[in-house]
């Protein structure tokens, strides 16, 4: 887990590094006059995958924003594991259906490229990082279902990032 | 009533209320009205994608990232202890000026969002670490925010005025007096809930025992990041969005070179934050957006507003009613997707009423910055509350105070028309 | 907003079994060509398929960006776009051929170039988008908007401005042979960027530039005829071909049909708008002799033969063969 969660913060990371440097050079390259014009779209398609992988993180993190008063009740009355079954059993269906149709639209764009104009990249390969991210939120559902059957509970966030 | 209004008044309240992540219960419902009207699903995940590729999203992560170098590089620490040593005995000082830096911030700042993670990621750590309670240093956070939609340059005014027709540098100086008046307000509300709440800051002898000017001196590269963000901007250097990568390499360059306080493991805490907190919102932007896109597609907003036209003779129970109904779509839309659906079809039903367009686009926004601050799905909540690390519903309670004075300023801008129109009037006429 | 709808395509009745047309575009204002176009387009086919078939109009980009709804008509979601066609050629490189810079030079040859060309270009976009051309609507063509003293005459007087241009890189490289300084703003950012003086201006037809207020921002607009902007009327391929053939008749006829109607339509709108342009006090100019800019701009076409498809060079040549049979007016 430890490695995962380095790896996804990583490559995150990385794309948030990529898209901050892309539009500071498209400032630097306005002014000094340089005809740099693949900037605004390095920096879109850096922040597309930033935010897909960090989703992901998000996941393994546990820091999504939910609304917890009324299932934290709930659970209190009927028990945390079954709600967190339930939501485990939900997740799993969603992020499969989105990482299963995310990969469809990349194979579809395959067929039917949607060229960028500067970089003259095939904007739909960044349906590879939606898949990617949603397959590892699915995978890691399925790793609390495993967890869950086996009669464990789930572990709560970890926030900090070294502190394991 | 057809199967999609279900699916939207039961399964998505009960898939929030199950406390199922946010982005998941606005994308399962999504789906769901995506399986039943037949539209493929390949489209819905499509448009989740395509909701993520809007130019101004990207200031958000940046901003978050530029706020937390400069707290772990020590900038912000400078900043706190001037305001600290000039108000530090007023209650809620580090409220107030939270709203007052987000009015200056909105001068910048085309977004509501923008506005609150720039100024919230350094004044909500700043204020927990100072002993106020988390909600208040949320709550007067997200609330801030909404001055960055009314005082110009304003987005969502600019797309209010080519669907309406009418003047955008109208409509930016039409929301100048309300945003100002708005903050005044808001920094009043901050101060009594600081009373009420105890947020009142210990004194700080060591800060004390130093002279302002000294304190100022001492934090000079932190006090120039604002005159360097307004000046590249209003010198034409980049744009708002430009800005705020512009600030993170500022914070960069003055923790590194001139704190040298900024340590690798801070810079990577700096990230992991920027990161999880950007994934976390900006997962539930791209996944609104097919909510929203299906509900346009069902002409749902659409039809709603529609049974409006012909209610009620009264210009100003129709601007009340219309009001209302914005509060609630506003519940589970965000702002510029509102106004895209919604003023095409408002604008001449409240013309039609005798109403000025230029006024009813600040009622408008002020009304749809409201809904931004309610749940389930209120943006400027979301940033707040993932900011200060507590749950965004204890800040949902938290904010209520703001959210009723967002209400009597919505009702003031409905009731006193000069408030917005006297300033764009007076400049049409120097001209 | 509030001028009289003459064309009621919202009056077609609902019925039981009607089959629903969504069409999306992504136009704020209520009167422009784009959403004149649609809207006769949706009026005529109503009436062909005795109501058969009844449109929804989902305008300002309700439903994505331009692209994305190309998109979404290929997957079926949507049945009717009107792109740009620099943003379609996104998807569909054979209309690259149209962006040429100086390819045509007058309404009248592009008209003719639209009709003569497209059964051609049907089935390639067909292949390559998944939609079917049905129509053509043309906004005007591009004009140089912007903020300075002085008006641009010649290429070398845009190196003292900063210049918004589509993202297509037929037109970043029109600007780079002019000597110009292309910079990439979104179109969203544009107004304000404008305004703060990031850059001083980009080129648009004028009912964009005074339909996005540009003119609060700028003082000048400068003609010339180096392309212009066209919207090709799309229906999805796969939506078209589960219509009987009645009804796919009747779509094609009303395609036809709409492309007639906004060719009439447009130049009294487009006169209208440069009164209003006038009347807000921007000065313009046209430039008269457009020889620099045209033998500038044409010599990048080699470069970009190959954005049109492998087979480029021989679509362009089609194109030309077809201007020079044009009979004239
Ligand atoms: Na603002
Ligand atoms: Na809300």
């Amino acid at each position: 887990m430890k490695f995962l969660r380095y790896v996804l913060f990583g490559l995150a990371a990385t794309g948030l590094a990529l898209m901050v440097s892309a539009l500071f050079l498209q400032v630097v390259s306005r002014e000094l006059r340089w005809a740099v014009d693949w900037t605004e779209e390095l920096g879109r398609f850096s922040f597309i995958t930033m935010v897909f992988l960090a989703a992901a993180y998000g996941t393994l993190t546990k820091s999504h924003l939910r609304v917890s008063v009324f299932s934290d009740f709930i659970g209190r009355k009927i028990g945390v594991r079954k709600i967190d079954f339930l939501h485990t059993a939900i997740l799993l269906g969603f992020a499969a259906t989105m990482a299963y149709f995310s990969w469809y639209n990349f194979v579809d764009g395959l067929r039917y490229p949607n060229t960028s104009a500067a970089l003259r990249f095939n904007q739909n390969h960044l349906f590879i990082g939606m898949s990617l991210g949603f397959a590892i939120i699915f995978a890691l559902h399925l790793r609390d279902l495993v967890v869950l059957l086996r009669g464990g509970e789930l572990d709560i966030s970890t926030k900090e990032l070294g502190d394991e | 009533m057809n199967d999609v209004y279900v699916i939207l008044l039961v399964l998505f309240p009960i898939l929030l209320f199950l406390g199922l992540p946010i982005y998941a219960a606005l994308g399962i419902t999504g789906l769901a009205v995506s399986y039943l009207t037949d539209a493929p699903l390949i489209f819905a995940t499509q448009n989740v994608l395509n909701g993520l590729d809007k130019f101004a999203l990207l200031a958000i992560p940046s901003f978050i990232l530029a706020g937390n170098i400069m707290q772990k590089g020590g900038i912000t620490e400078d900043i706190i202890s001037i305001f600290r040593h000039a108000f530090g005995h007023i209650p809620g000082s580090l409220g107030i000026v939270t709203i007052f830096s987000c009015m200056f911030f909105a001068a910048i700042s085309g977004s509501g969002p923008g506005t609150v993670a720039a100024i919230g990621a350094i004044m909500i750590p700043s204020m927990i670490k100072a002993g106020y309670s988390p909600e208040y240093a949320a709550s007067v956070s997200a609330t801030g925010g909404t001055l960055g939609v009314m005082i110009p340059p304003s987005n969502p005014l600019i797309i209010y005025g080519i669907i309406a027709n009418v003047s955008i540098a109208d409509l930016f100086a039409a929301g100048m007096l309300p945003g100002l008046f708005t903050a005044f307000l808001l920094a009043g509300v901050a101060y009594v809930l600081a009373i009420r709440s105890g947020a009142v800051i210990e004194i700080d002898h060591s800060i004390e025992r130093q002279s302002i000017w000294c304190l100022i001196w001492k934090a000079k590269f932190a006090l120039f990041l604002p005159i360097f963000i307004l000046g590249g901007i209003y010198s034409g250097i980049f744009t708002p969005v430009e800005a705020s990568v512009c600030a993170v390499v500022y914070a960069l360059v003055v923790s590194v070179v001139v704190y040298r306080q900024l340590t690798l493991p801070g810079l990577r805490a700096a990230f992991e934050n920027a990161v999880r907190l950007g994934g976390a919102l900006m997962i539930i932007v791209a996944c609104s957006t097919l909510f929203a896109t299906v509900i346009t597609l069902e002409r749902i907003p659409q039809d709603v507003v529609e049974s409006f036209s012909g209610i009620t003779e009264s210009a100003t129970l129709i601007l009340l009613l219309i009001c209302l109904m914005l509060i609630i779509i506003g519940t589970f839309m965000e702002t510029i997707s509102a106004i895209i659906i919604l003023a095409p079809i408002l604008v001449p039903l409240v013309v039609s009423y005798g109403i000025d367009p230029v006024h009813f686009g600040i009622i408008l926004i002020v009304t749809i910055e409201i809904a931004f601050l309610t749940p389930p799905l209120g943006v400027n909540l979301f940033v707040a509350s993932q900011i200060a690390n507590i749950k965004f519903e204890r800040v949902a309670v938290a904010i209520l105070p703001y959210v009723a004075t967002l209400i009597m300023v919505m009702l003031i801008v409905i009731f006193f028309p000069q408030l917005s129109l006297w300033l764009p009037e007076t400049l049409r006429s120097l001209r | 907003a509030q001028e009289f709808n003459p064309l009621d395509w919202r009056s077609v009745p609902e019925m039981d079994d009607q089959i629903v047309m969504k069409i999306g575009h992504s136009v704020n204002m209520e009167w422009s060509s784009h959403t004149a176009v649609l809207k006769r387009f949706a009026e005529l086919v109503g009436i062909y398929t005795h109501n058969e078939i009844r449109a929804e109009i989902f305008p300002g980009a309700q439903l994505g960006g331009e692209v994305e709804m190309i998109q979404q008509a290929r997957q079926g979601a949507l049945h009717v776009g009107l792109p740009a066609t620099n943003n379609l050629a996104a998807l569909a490189p054979s209309l690259n051929v149209f962006i040429l810079p100086y390819l045509a030079t007058s309404t009248e040859e592009v008209n003719y170039l639209q009709d003569e060309i497209t059964p051609f270009l049907v089935p390639r976009v067909i292949d390559e988008a998944g939609v079917r051309i049905v129509g053509w609507e043309n906004s005007g063509w591009r004009a140089f908007f912007y903020k300075s003293d002085d008006p641009i005459e010649a290429p070398a007087d845009l190196a003292g401005l900063k210049m918004r241009v589509p993202p297509n890189p037929i037109m970043i490289a029109s600007y780079e042979a002019w000597g110009g300084n292309p910079t990439p703003i979104a179109w969203p950012e544009l107004y304000n960027a404008l305004q703060q003086g990031v850059v001083e201006g980009g080129d648009n037809p004028v009912t964009d530039v005074i339909g996005m207020k540009f003119n609060e921002v700028i003082n000048r607009m400068t003609t010339f005829h180096y392309t212009i902007l066209t919207h090709p009327i799309v229906v999805s391929e796969v939506w078209f071909q589960g219509l009987s053939e009645e009804h796919q008749a009747a779509i094609l006829r009303a395609g036809e049909e709409a492309t007639d109607y906004i060719r009439w339509w447009q130049p009294l709108d487009e006169a209208k708008w440069w009164d209003k342009a006038r009347e807000a006090g921007v000065i313009i100019t046209a430039i008269e002799d457009e020889t620099e800019w045209l033998e500038k701009a044409r010599a990048i076409w080699p470069d970009y033969y190959e954005t049109i498809g492998t087979d480029g060079e021989a679509v362009v040549q089609r194109a030309l063969d077809i201007l020079a049979a044009y009979p004239g007016e």
